[in-house]
């Protein structure tokens, strides 16, 4: 095939294009680990964190020559600063213990679920796909951080402060406490149906969910996905309270957390708002608006079940 | 006639494929024990590791203040509920275990105290929502069990 002279020019225009736009580039900053802040776990975890999630949940970022071309390295760099605004391993250590734990049985659950490693990056770095055997090492190392189920005289203690607190009715502050982004406490949750519960054996907690009326008719009528607007959904989460009989209940109060939807007041957070308010004094989580990315985050593996992680019990 | 069919039938099974409704069916409560009308509130929520079971308590006011005050000799009927279903791993998330399938459904009524257990009456339902029988002791200890579990702090 023979080009002719317009063909010509417009394909070394382009050319010319792109190799100016290779000086056109992100920065994307990869440093030395510090090891006192470096994730460490066992060798084999390990070996399977840095193959498949260290390049953009680190600053040890190992770029292959095709993530540096542009336009490409435009949506690496975004990639990466995303990935490392959620996780970090190389700045692991500056997180108390309890958060450790919860973050690294979130990221295995992600890997579980398939939602990381993201398809897109996978598909073009092969070592990052995790196989099944790999998904059963990061299983087995969580499970081994669960608390232990057994009956503790500090959560008992903790529970019987707060108790005597509740009979004297004086837990709740006097004005009903809001958020950053002006979502307020809602004390009626209690009084709506509960939809399900959930011992979470990750973190020690005892969980009811409950619905408010446009949830509990949304259940009736098979309309859960996506939920209609206006459901709110409450969860709160308890201590695990271990008796002597080996049974579990409710200790401490710790949190009540609300998933309100409206598709296009919140379509920037996934159609839902979403707020959480610790302890009896019921503080509002959150210091800046931007703190739902983390909600959202942790709800994508849900993003075909509306983001909603409980199966509701019709009652 | 059979073109315009062969057109439409994709597009209708896209329509009533949507997304899978998301629902605990096997957990459901049988819509003849009418739990709605009993109009209770949440009190709460019990594990038996053992028996792998979770068990969710409900009552109306006078027996959740009842429970929350055990000495309280409040006058008027109290009614208790407390739902159980067998546990299982949850699928979407690593690390917690909800409710399966029902397994039954237990009513403890009294008029005076609960300290009063003798006082008390007690029914079981099945899963189905039929009431079966029980041992009068099993009915007492159900009884002395039931009453025992201190409402959550909900504040």
């Amino acid at each position: 095939m023979r080009l002719n002279k317009k063909t010509k020019i417009v394909v070394a225009l382009l050319l010319l294009a792109f190799l100016a736009a290779q000086f056109y580039r992100p920065t994307i900053a990869v440093e030395k680990p510090d090891e006192k802040r470096l994730a460490h776990f066992s060798p084999e975890v390990d070996a399977i964190l840095r193959r498949a999630c260290f390049d953009c949940h680190s600053n040890q970022t190992a770029l292959r020559w095709f993530d540096k071309i542009t336009p490409a390295n435009w949506l690496v760099a975004d990639h990466i600063a995303k990935g490392r605004a959620v996780l970090n391993f190389s700045t692991w250590n500056d997180m108390a213990k309890p958060d450790r734990n919860a973050k690294l049985w979130e990221a295995v659950n992600q890997a579980i679920q398939g939602a990381m490693p993201l398809k897109s990056y996978a598909l073009v770095h092969g070592a990052a796909r995790l196989s099944v055997n790999d998904i059963q090492v990061l299983k087995n190392y969580v499970k081994e951080l669960a608390p232990k189920q057994e009956a503790d005289t500090a959560k008992e203690a903790a529970l019987a402060s707060q108790y005597a607190s509740l009979v004297e009715e004086k837990a709740r502050p006097d004005t009903l406490p809001a958020d950053v982004n002006g979502i307020a406490y809602i004390p009626e949750y209690k009084d709506w149906t509960p939809i399900s519960t959930t011992q979470r054996v990750d973190n020690g907690t005892i969980r009811i969910i409950f619905g408010n009326e446009v949830a509990v008719k949304a259940i009736r009528e098979h309309h859960t996905n996506p939920w209609p607007n206006g459901t709110i959904i409450a969860k709160v989460a308890w201590d695990q309270l271990t008796d002597k009989q080996g049974n579990i209940t409710t200790g401490a109060f710790k949190q009540v957390e609300y998933m309100i939807k409206d598709d296009s007041k919140y379509k920037a957070t996934a159609g839902w708002a979403w707020a959480r308010f610790k302890t009896p004094a019921l503080v509002p989580y959150g210091k800046t608006s931007t703190f739902t990315m983390e909600c959202v985050n942790c709800h994508r593996p849900m993003k075909d079940n509306d983001f909603v992680f409980t199966a509701p019990i019709q009652h | 006639m059979k073109n315009i069919l062969a057109y439409l039938l994709p597009v209708i099974l896209l329509a009533a494929c949507g997304r899978a409704d998301n629902r605990n069916d096997a957990a459901s409560l049988p819509r003849t024990f009418n739990f709605e009308k009993l109009q209770l509130k949440t009190i709460s929520t019990v594990i038996n590791p053992a028996k792998g079971t979770t068990s969710t308590l409900y009552g109306n006011a006078n027996a959740l203040l009842a429970l929350r005050v055990p000495d309280s000799a409040r006058a008027g009927e109290k009614t208790l509920v407390l739902v159980t279903w067998k546990q299982q791993e949850d699928a979407r998330w690593f690390g917690a275990r909800i409710p399966a399938g029902l397994e039954m459904i237990e009513v403890v009524k009294t008029g005076t105290a609960f300290k009063d257990p003798a006082q008390a009456q007690y029914q079981r339902y099945n899963e189905k929502g039929t009431a079966v029988s029980a041992t009068n002791d099993e009915q007492q200890q159900r009884i002395g069990f039931i009453t025992s579990i201190k409402p959550a702090v909900m504040p």
